[in-house]
């Protein structure tokens, strides 16, 4: 995955905030041109065409942050205080983080990358429940931070067929089980009806987690067909076409 | 809650509207889209009381995956709303726990 980075910033006074649009890829779209009040960000020919940020006349004023229904849109300031530079990020999660609230800060790929303080979060009724998070973030992190995370409560279902919370599989790791198929023994987690296609990838990691070990040395639980929930009377027809 | 003219893809095509009972209530639907669409779209965001803690459940994926908006449809329990269409005449229920079977199929 590409990472970004500093080449978005090029030309922009560094004291400066700025938008930084993250949109690579060439579909039909353009809330962000519309939703900038300083006409900001065009689409040079085709609505399918990439957003292209003018430096000199964004005003960093973060508007087109929730407009993006891709959430591809953000907010840097490298200079927000002497340690500190601060990133609008959107956010579309809950619990809800609050200002002065400490948050896990994390990459592009959902990584944990520090820690940083929650300046201010922006939801006004435009926003159609697009939150804007400002969160100040140890200088040199502005263009590696783009998700913030509350810690999830322990009582969380990560298992939403049988009810499975976190704190739940967290037990049962500490009971032994160190594979998806041991926890969903001890817990039921991916025995209910979906089979495990919400929560397995979330049990893998809360085994990495709580064990120290890369998500990739987890042992995924066992697959057997049938691979989509079907009726018990097709099998017992034979039907072959599903 | 429906998008009547979409910015892309236009507006939406008519077709036949049909009536499905939502627990005995006539719902108006257009004829084919997802129950839950339709339901949705009537306001009504609950498909299930859960197994064990007794909460409501509703639509959560919409593709299919989680069955969180499974429902008794036409007698038949856990039967996933998001990807069954609507078809005239059809009987929708809240489903309460893992359901019952009404009467047997056809
Ligand atoms: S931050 Fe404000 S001025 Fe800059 S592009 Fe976004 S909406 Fe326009
Ligand atoms: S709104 Fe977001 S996804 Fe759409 S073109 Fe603008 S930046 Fe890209
Ligand atoms: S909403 Fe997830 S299966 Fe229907």
């Amino acid at each position: 995955m590409k990472t970004g980075g500093p080449e978005h910033a090029v030309g922009i006074p560094k004291s400066q905030p700025h938008a930084v649009i993250e949109c690579p890829q060439e579909i039909p779209c353009d809330p962000c041109v519309e939703a900038c009040p300083h006409g900001a960000i065009r689409k040079e020919g085709s609505i399918a065409s990439i957003p292209v940020l003018d430096e000199e006349l964004c005003q960093g004023c973060g508007e087109c942050i929730p407009a993006c229904p891709g959430l591809a849109i953000f907010l840097v300031d490298s200079c927000y205080s002497e340690d500190c530079a601060l990133v609008g990020l959107p956010h579309e999660m809950l619990p809800m983080p609050v200002a002065g609230e400490r948050v896990r800060l994390l990459d592009r790929c959902g990584r944990e990358v520090g820690v940083g303080t929650v300046t201010e979060v922006r939801l006004r009724g435009a926003y159609d429940r697009t939150a804007v998070v400002y969160v100040a973030v140890p200088r040199g992190l502005e263009d590696v931070v783009r998700a913030v995370a509350v810690l999830p409560p322990d009582d969380h279902y990560v298992c939403r067929c049988e009810e499975v919370t976190r704190q739940m599989i967290e037990r049962a790791v500490e009971d032994g089980a160190t594979t998806v198929d041991a926890v969903k023994r001890l817990t039921r987690a991916g025995m209910g009806l979906c089979q495990g296609r919400t929560c397995r990838r979330l049990v893998s990691a809360i085994i990495a987690e709580k064990t120290g070990k890369p998500l990739e040395e987890i042992l995924p639980a066992t697959t057997r067909p049938p691979l989509r929930p079907l009726p018990l009377d097709v099998i017992c027809r034979g039907d072959d076409e599903l | 809650m429906r998008i009547h003219d979409h910015p892309i893809l236009g507006p939406l095509p008519s077709v036949r509207e049909v009536k499905l009972l939502f627990n005995g209530r006539p719902i108006m639907a257009r004829e084919g889209e997802p129950i839950a669409a339709a339901l949705v779209a009537a306001g009504v965001w609950e498909s299930h009381c859960s197994r064990k803690a007794g909460e409501p459940r509703g639509p959560f994926c919409m593709i299919g995956r989680c069955t969180d908006c499974v429902m008794v449809v036409n007698g038949i329990p856990n039967v996933r709303t998001c990807i069954t269409p609507v078809e005239e005449g059809m009987g929708v229920e809240t489903q309460v726990g893992r359901g019952e079977m009404k009467h047997a199929e056809g």
